[in-house]
């Protein structure tokens, strides 16, 4: 074996460089992909669970309500029994003026007693922080991280400006920590300052954002729980750091499962790379396979063989893209951290790296992908007949297998992928890997006879087109079955991944526009924080009285939302001056209408629930929602169900004055401003930007630049599934050009038998391209049914598993159209480069090629 | 603690008794209390912080006591460095119990509760915590006589003071009291941390003279055994049973800004 290895396999891989490199390279490709997005997800993860820890500290409990918790609080839980200590905090990540900074964590904590909580590590020159009055007494006092310290060149006494929600604010270094416990959270892009001082540096009022609580000796966990949750009552949550963790998990699992998803594109496309690899570098040595067989070897050597060729390629692919991975695994984590910040409000900040398992899990998927690419191929090679090895040109044009039950087959795993699509059986990520697997068994069984029927009727057009160049190429595709779909098969699945996952994006965000245009039909929208979901800050509920009062002001209404818990999993409340909204919102109603949703919201005290909280929480019209408010937990009836894209959780709306009855917390997100017909937009807005000079901070925003900045929010969730997109367009495009080059290196005595004929080395370069392109345009005619089906897939089955939403299907045109121009061009060039050189062979050498 | 030095540690102790009353050390402590007792103390403290390195901080208050032990009712304004002036700290005390205790942030115009997890705290960066601010009240303590030994020269009796478990959380395992046998007044002190069998801090008083009738320390030193530094307050302008204005020791005086009251 080592004799065959050396001889047959080194010396082909030597001679065939760049078709060895591109192989390796669709390996490096699948692994890389795979590796750098696990790889940042399992840091994400990790970080956020791991940040949750370390701010943690000692605290064993901590307290938290959305909106924040109010400062009384600290009074109420200070006697209670079991209670060690308790610290009050504040979280909020800031960009310095000094963007190259990265984001930072600055950590609002009362320094008279957090260090009960949580280990400082003051060393060195930071001597005064040891002197607590000064740095209380001083409210622009902070304590920086030394990593953070040193790289932004701080000292102690130095400025830092920060960007926070009332403009750039300059704060004074007076300490260094060490980083040591919490002060390596957020890695080390740390800031400590006097929790009282973050109040007003970020706009909290008297509130902070939780409570964290260490219990006395010998309490536990569950009676420090229960003694606080009934002193505090329903409306907080009473939990330890890890559940948080957890919770906060949560959140992004819909986010997360994305990657999962593009990953497991990434590498299937990788897979089908070698497969075609593979597949071709068969078929061109199948006379060396022939004297192998006709020296004795057994049809078992031929295909180890190629396995351990296989295999090799693997190893080196996947140590090579673990490598690649490694390094691309940071720009998708601060991606990703950026998306779950921005969209989640959620915060983190770590190195990307990837972990021993994943290190072996990546090198193990590029070799199992390379040896199950190369194992049809492989049993082929090894079934050749030596006589038929030896026949120059007979095997290119044997036509694949036609039989009848490879195409049953292939349309049963359509069908069967079509059936899961329509009716799953069962949800998560075995039901999209198990669609995906039948449509790349399906096309696998189905491009081959498919693509030859196609190529017959395809062909005499190209006959048509050019009467040399289009003949030689429609005669070449026509006589060439086996090489000509193996390319096809290649574009097909790779264009369709891409047609899926492009497709899916295109409706989701079609609709979400549609739906934007629907509901966000205020003039300007007044918004005291630039997070979306977790807002810094908020409004008093007596700005709107100020705001009504401007001219041209018609009506104003309250925007006031809030992350809450319903049957243990996380939702959205939203709540508004229903009646006000009603009159210009449209809604889309899959239970209800306009009078019972205004009626009941507004006069019955009941709610509305968006589309994707119907579907998870399986309640609708006549159900009645249980949600732990402040005064205590409340049902209430639903009283209409309607197409919402406010949260991937699911939305619940109620009328302003419920909230204000159960929640006692008049503070506004967003102030949606309706103006007077033909009142000027331009000067309400700077008049409003009078009133909230200095007194508050204030994101004015007409509707144009509201649908706009909620569109980028969307963009920022499908980040990274549109990298993923072009990954496997990319990765598309390789196969492609892997076939092509592959193919018109075949070709090679052919071109020589054409050139002995008389053909021009040009009539010749035009017809490689030629057939490029209309190999091209047959894997994407190809790709379409498999394209839409699995987009059609995305849209609805796992949107619905994992979000409950059903995104009305919006065929993507735009990109079927670049992919149409795209794609031929590709290809012809693909074919058109080494057609060039092959035209220029001698004939007696391209003749002797093989 | 200390009532006459600064309004913090501050130990009152009792006259000489030679004999065999000597033994009781509560009989001593209470004599102590009764025979120093004042109305209210009033006076503007030097304070100085060296710090291992020989780093030196430097801050000046005013500090107006009414009260005396469990009921003591403290103010003090820092009016120097200007970083720190209108800095305020009360400190309520509560028969039985800890004291409630409050900082007066200017900056901030609002004052932030003092928990009683935080009374290990540095107070404004001396080597005095929260607890070393409270009233000296023997009643808190079980009380047993080791002995007599010289401090500064001076015969004193030696008594150890442990905290009685039902009258609030202390820092402190035990505390070492000396008092002058003469007069019955402490000159110096060691506070031992929970588990530790060598003193964290050692509370010197020098300096001690009568004013308007009462003895009263007017250096104190504390020192921290462990890391190094050392507080030295130094007592000015001292006044004894003066009437106190109604209203001064609350939180909304707390909360009025100036320094001045």
């Amino acid at each position: 074996m080592r004799f065959l290895l050396s001889t047959l396999s080194l010396s082909y891989a030597t001679r065939n460089k760049a078709k060895t490199f591109l192989t390796l390279l669709g390996v490096v490709v699948g692994v890389a992909t795979f590796s750098a997005i696990r790889g940042a997800q399992s840091t994400l993860v990790g970080g956020i669970r791991s940040t949750v820890d370390r701010m943690a500290g000692k605290a064993q409990l901590q307290i938290a309500m959305e909106g924040g918790v109010p400062e009384e609080l600290t009074e109420t839980i200070r006697e209670l029994p079991g209670i060690r200590s308790q610290s009050p905090v504040i979280e909020q990540v800031v960009v310095p003026e000094r963007g190259e900074l990265g984001s930072i964590l600055v950590l609002g904590v009362d320094l008279l007693g957090d260090r009960e909580m949580r280990d400082y590590s003051f060393e060195g020159d930071d001597a005064d922080l040891d002197d607590p009055l000064l740095f209380l007494a001083q409210p622009d006092s902070v304590a920086v991280a030394r990593p953070l310290a040193k790289r932004a060149g701080l000292k102690i006494g130095d400025p830092l400006v920060l960007k926070t929600s009332r403009g750039l604010r300059t704060v004074k270094v007076r300490g260094l920590m060490t980083p040591k416990g919490f002060a390596e959270a957020f890695g080390g892009n740390l800031i400590v300052m006097d929790v009282f001082a973050a109040q007003d540096l970020f706009a909290r009022g008297r509130r902070f954002d939780r409570v964290e609580v260490r219990l006395a000796d010998g309490t536990t966990l569950e009676e420090g729980t229960r003694t606080i949750e009934k002193a505090v009552g329903p409306a907080y949550r009473v939990e330890t750091p890890d559940r948080r963790g957890a919770q906060l998990e949560k959140l992004i699992t819909n986010f997360v499962a994305g990657f999962n998803i593009s990953s497991g594109f990434a590498l299937g496309i990788g897979t089908f790379l070698i497969f075609n690899s593979f597949a071709v570098a068969v078929n061109r040595r199948r006379r060396d396979i022939g004297t192998l067989r006709s020296l004795g070897a057994t049809p078992r050597q031929v295909m180890l063989l190629f396995l351990v060729e296989a295999a090799v390629l693997g190893l080196v692919g996947g140590v090579l893209g673990l490598l690649a991975g490694a390094s691309m695994s940071q720009s998708f984590l601060k991606l990703m951290e950026q998306t779950s910040e921005q969209v989640f409000g959620i915060i983190n900040a770590s190195e990307a790296h990837i972990d021993g398992t994943l290190a072996v899990q990546s090198v193990l998927l590029g070799l199992f992908a390379s040896l199950v690419g190369a194992w049809e191929p492989s049993r082929a090679a090894s079934r050749i007949p030596p006589t038929e090895a030896f026949a120059k040109g007979s095997f290119q044009a044997k036509r694949g297998p036609l039989s009848k039950p490879r195409v049953i087959g292939g349309l049963a795993l359509f069908g069967a992928a079509i059936a899961f699509t329509f009716r799953p059986p069962f949800g998560g990520n075995p039901l999209i890997l198990m669609v995906m697997g039948l449509c790349v068994a399906s096309v696998a069984m189905l491009a081959s006879p498919a693509s030859q029927a196609l190529i017959d009727r395809v062909a005499p057009f190209a006959a048509r087109i050019s009467p040399v160049a289009g003949r030689l190429a429609a005669d070449s595709l026509m006589a060439n079955p086996r090489r000509t779909s193996g390319t096809v098969i290649a574009t097909t699945i790779s264009i369709g991944f891409v047609l899926g996952l492009g497709g899916y994006m295109g409706s989701t965000k079609a609709s979400m526009l549609r739906w934007m245009h629907d509901v966000l039909t205020s003039d300007l929208y007044v918004r005291a924080s630039a997070n979306f979901t977790n807002p810094d800050s908020r409004f008093p509920a007596s700005f709107r009285e100020e705001l009504a009062a401007l001219s041209g002001v018609r009506s104003v209404e309250s925007y006031r939302g809030m992350r809450i818990t319903v049957d243990g999993e996380p939702a959205m409340l939203g709540t508004i001056e229903v009646p006000l909204m009603m009159k210009r919102v449209k809604h889309d109603f899959l239970q209800g209408n306009d009078e019972s949703m205004l009626r009941g919201l507004s006069e019955r005290g009941e709610v509305g629930v968006s589309d994707n909280f119907h579907r998870l929480h399986r309640a609708g019209v006549g159900d009645k929602v249980t949600i732990a408010t402040p005064s205590g937990t409340v049902s209430f009836p639903i009283a209409a169900v309607f197409r919402d894209y406010t949260n991937d959780r699911g939305t619940i709306f109620m009328d302003r004055s419920v909230f204000l009855r159960y929640w006692k917390d008049d503070r506004v997100d967003t102030y949606d401003v309706n103006l007077i017909s033909g009142a000027d937009i331009g000067k309400v807005r700077d008049e409003i930007r009078v009133l909230v000079g200095g007194r508050m901070p204030a994101l004015i925003s007409t509707k144009r630049e509201f649908v706009s900045e909620i569109g980028k929010a969307v963009d920022a969730f499908y980040s990274l599934v549109r990298i993923t997109v072009f990954l496997a367009l990319g990765v598309a495009f390789l196969g492609i050009v892997t076939s092509l080059l592959i193919s018109v290196a075949e070709r090679t005595r052919e071109i020589g038998i054409l050139k002995a004929l008389g053909a021009v080395r040009a009539q010749i370069a035009r017809s490689v391209a030629l057939e490029g392109v209309a190999l091209a345009v047959v894997g994407y005619v190809l790709s379409l049914p498999i394209g839409l089906l699995i987009a059609y897939f995305m849209e609805t089955t796992v949107a619905e598993v994992f979000a409950g939403w059903r995104m009305p299907h919006q065929t993507p045109w735009g990109l079927l159209t670049e992919l149409a121009i795209a794609l031929p061009l590709v290809s012809a060039l693909a074919a058109f480069v080494p057609a060039r050189p092959a035209a220029r062979t001698k004939v007696t050498e391209a003749i002797e090629y093989e | 603690m200390n009532r006459q030095g600064a309004g913090v540690v501050v130990l009152a102790f009792l006259a000489a008794v030679p004999t065999a009353r000597a033994e009781d050390a509560r009989k001593l402590l209470v004599e102590s209390e009764a025979r120093h007792r004042t109305k209210s103390q009033q006076y503007a403290g030097d304070l100085t912080v060296v710090a291992k390195d020989g780093k030196v901080r430097k801050k000046a208050w005013r500090s107006w006591r009414e009260g005396y032990a469990g009921d003591a009712k403290l103010l003090i304004r820092f009016h120097a460095p200007p970083e720190v002036k209108g800095v305020s700290f009360l400190s309520l005390g509560r028969p039985g119990k800890g004291p409630d205790q409050w900082l007066y942030l200017p900056s901030m115009k609002r004052e932030r509760r003092i928990a009683t997890q935080d009374r290990d705290a540095s107070f404004v960066g001396t080597d005095f915590n929260y607890e070393d601010m409270e009233e000296f009240d023997q009643s808190k303590f079980a009380v047993s006589l080791k002995g007599d030994e010289t401090a500064d020269g001076q015969v004193c009796w030696l008594i150890e003071a442990r905290p009685e478990e039902n009258a609030g959380k202390s820092l402190y395992e035990k505390k070492l009291l000396w008092l002058r046998k003469d007069i019955l007044f402490g000159v110096r002190q060691d506070v031992f941390r929970k588990g530790e069998k060598e003193p964290a801090k050692r509370l010197h008083l020098s300096d001690v003279q009568q004013v308007e009738g009462h003895w009263v320390a007017k250096a104190l030193e504390m020192t921290d055994l462990k890391k190094g530094s050392r507080t030295t307050i130094l007592l000015q302008e001292l006044a004894f049973d003066r009437p106190q204005p109604a209203g001064r020791f609350t939180l909304q005086n707390l909360n009025r800004e100036g320094g001045e009251d």
